[in-house]
């Protein structure tokens, strides 16, 4: 099973190198071998992700480190499904570089084994809430990206074309609708949860709150997004705050605040 | 006189109220709003809250001042001071005042932009939804908790407000607590760890007692490598005396050992190392050419073995059995609009189980606002812009 972890890692890795010297020496043909690892590291994860479901009986999302191998897999997942449709190149390092960097950050600071879970974590809502939490991370994730590369892009201003400045503008705003989505639904799945197993399905837990002030930054980017048309720099700053919001909402809470969601510190 | 100052006035009023309903209705305002209200969020999960304040002044004493100042503030109970609340009605007002110009503009729109303005719609109404919902649970709403031990009957809970009575009575036949089997419970194994030590060439590794995980150092005396690897956990070791094999006599770690299969100096073998009893060793005497030590990790707490909790409950009304019903984590039971929830147990003793009581009227509205709000969003960011899509295909007005 750690071999799986580990090849998948190296994949994305090789995938980063690729997609640099890409950008770098400016050949089309690095890129598609970027996406092609990157493709190749996100199956292998995949097939990691269902073995240690098999092995534990139980979906893998229930911890830390579990939760981090999801949120790899998931960047690269909506990378990849992105490409399908935009053709982005700039996007595969920063997409390879999280994924990598999750891996490594989950398996170097949190322990990876398989632990018996605690009878509130013990819901088929377990899977739905934090699948659906994660896709909309890792949909903010890549927004993000995009947010950075448009700030560059507007920095350089006529170095680079408006036509790519375009394509990041569209990247942004439509990977935080699908984020958008998934975040709200993930919030719904989980209030359902907490009210089967608490009888509230909102108690200010602080991971609570924080999913709220991130949905509330990203409600606020899609206000002035489309109905203000609020575009270039302004926009990408918001997206650059709400997927900071997503980190601490994420990884934040769970080392530094205590509440309901403790059991996903360790 | 009278007559001219009413008629004076009334525009005046009228002009007011537009006014108030155009700065309600506007983005700028709801965006203010929002934003002061994740800043107030931000503060309620930064600035210790409600009892959480006690705690932060032991720890810190001189912030005492510090303390009443933010408390003056209203910012030690941020979610439940007048403020917040003010800020939530001014957002419900803005997103009524929303909801009322989205179904005006749903009259004349067409195509795609229909379905994204009746998304919209939906979405807002949902918002509206939830925090009507909230409303009426803390207006309407009750919660509280009830204790039972094994075989007793109540018919009231301790609520926020002292003992509140149930329109029936609740009995509690059995309590039981579910622990992870032996199988289950092997990676607890992972938290302890195993001391090998080679007496001749006093040198020792220390690893972690992992099941299953091989551990191969080469020795230093030039035989070979040297393999171990933890085969078997048993939490609490007893030996059957009619089949004289080795079994748990209990989930608990009362007697932790692992078996270990070790590979060394030419010898190949299983032992068994006690975490009680380190220097147990019943191997006939024989010369081993490494000793094992087996340091067992205590578990922080004992609820990391315990797969569920459950308690067996009847309704009786009028004195007869009216419902059996068995109620768990994450399976709660519903009566006459009460619900119980399985929330606590008391460790010491096992025949007493903790039930949360909640009577929430406004939840079926909580939920009719959360799938409205997945109704709405999809249509907005996903069917809308298919659609807007399928028309540019077809050669139509997106």
């Amino acid at each position: 099973m750690n071999q799986l972890f580990n090849i998948g890692l190296i994949a994305y890795v090789l995938a980063l190198v690729a997609a640099i010297l890409g950008l770098v020496v400016k050949r089309r043909v690095f890129d598609r071998i970027a996406n092609g690892i990157l493709g190749a590291g996100m199956l292998v994860h995949l097939a990691y992700i269902i073995t240690r479901w098999v092995t534990a009986g139980r979906p893998p999302f229930s911890n830390m480190f579990e939760s981090l191998v999801l949120f790899s897999w998931a960047v690269a997942v909506i990378y990849l499904l992105l490409r399908i449709r935009v053709n982005i190149p700039l996007l595969a390092a920063p997409a390879a570089l999280m994924s990598g960097v999750v891996l490594v950050y989950a398996s170097a600071f949190f322990p990876s084994d398989i632990q018996p879970l605690v009878p509130a974590l013990r819901s088929n809502w377990l899977t739905f809430h934090v699948f659906t939490c994660f896709l909309g991370y890792a949909g903010f994730a890549v927004s993000f990206f995009a947010g950075i590369g448009l700030l560059f892009a507007n920095r350089a201003g006529s170095a680079t074309t408006p036509d790519a400045r375009e394509i990041l503008e569209v990247v942004m705003a439509r990977t935080i609708s699908f984020g958008f989505i998934f975040l709200s639904l993930g919030i719904v799945t989980g209030a359902v949860w907490a009210n089967s197993a608490w009888g509230t399905y909102w108690s200010w837990d602080p991971k609570e709150v924080w999913s709220l002030i991130t949905w509330l930054i990203y409600a606020a980017f899609l206000h002035c997004r489309f109905m203000r048309g609020w575009r270039g720099n302004r926009a990408a700053w918001i997206s650059v705050l709400g997927f900071i919001s997503v980190l601490f909402t994420y990884v934040g809470v769970n080392l530094l605040l205590s509440g309901l969601h403790s059991y996903g510190a360790s | 006189m009278k007559t001219e100052n009413t008629e004076g006035e009334a525009p005046a009023f009228i002009g007011l109220l537009l006014a108030i309903v155009r700065l309600l209705g506007s983005l700028r305002f709801a965006l203010a709003v929002v934003l002061l209200i994740a800043a107030a969020c931000v503060a309620g999960t930064l600035i210790p809250q409600g009892y959480q304040v006690v705690k932060y002044l032991e720890a810190h004493p001189a912030s005492q001042r510090n303390m009443e100042i933010l408390d003056m503030l209203g910012l030690t109970h941020v979610f439940s001071s007048r403020w917040f609340v003010v800020l939530l009605c001014l957002l419900s007002a803005s997103l009524l005042v929303c909801t009322y110009r989205r179904f005006l503009a749903l009259q004349g729109a067409m195509g795609p932009k229909r379905v994204r303005v009746l998304g919209s719609l939906f979405t807002h109404v949902s918002l509206l939804l939830v925090l009507a919902g909230g409303v009426i649970r803390s207006v309407w709403g009750e919660s509280g908790y009830i204790e039972l031990r094994e075989g007793q009957t109540l018919a009231n809970y301790s609520g926020s407000q002292g003992p509140a009575a149930l329109p029936f009575a609740v009995h509690l036949v059995r309590f039981e607590v579910e622990l992870y089997g032996e199988q289950e419970q092997k990676d607890q194994v992972s938290g302890s760890r195993l001391i090998v030590t080679w007496p001749e060439q006093k040198k020792t590794e220390t690893v972690a007692a992992t099941l299953n995980k091989p551990y191969e150092w080469s020795s230093a005396s030039g035989t070979g490598k040297c393999r171990v690897r933890i085969t078997r956990y048993v939490a609490d070791l007893c030996v059957d005396n009619a089949t004289h094999e080795i079994k748990s006599r209990s989930d608990e770690p009362n007697n932790p050992a692992i078996l270990v299969k070790v590979e060394c100096g030419g010898q190949n073998y299983e032992q068994w190392v006690y975490a009680r009893f380190p220097d147990f060793n019943a191997h006939d005497g024989e010369t081993r050419p490494v000793q094992l030590r087996y340091e067992f990790a205590e578990p922080a707490s004992r609820s990391g073995a315990i797969k569920s909790y459950k308690s067996q409950l009847q309704i009786l009304e009028a004195g007869k059995v009216v419902r059996n019903q068995t109620i768990e984590v994450n399976i709660p039971f519903s009566y006459r609009g009460y619900t119980f929830y399985q929330s606590g147990y008391n460790p010491r003793d096992l025949q007493w189980t903790s039930l949360q009581v909640v009577r929430d009227p406004g939840v079926m509205v909580v939920y009719l606002g959360f799938a409205l709000m997945m109704i709405g969003l999809t249509m907005v960011f996903w069917v809308a812009p298919m659609t807007e899509t399928g028309n540019r295909r077809d050669g139509g007005v997106a």
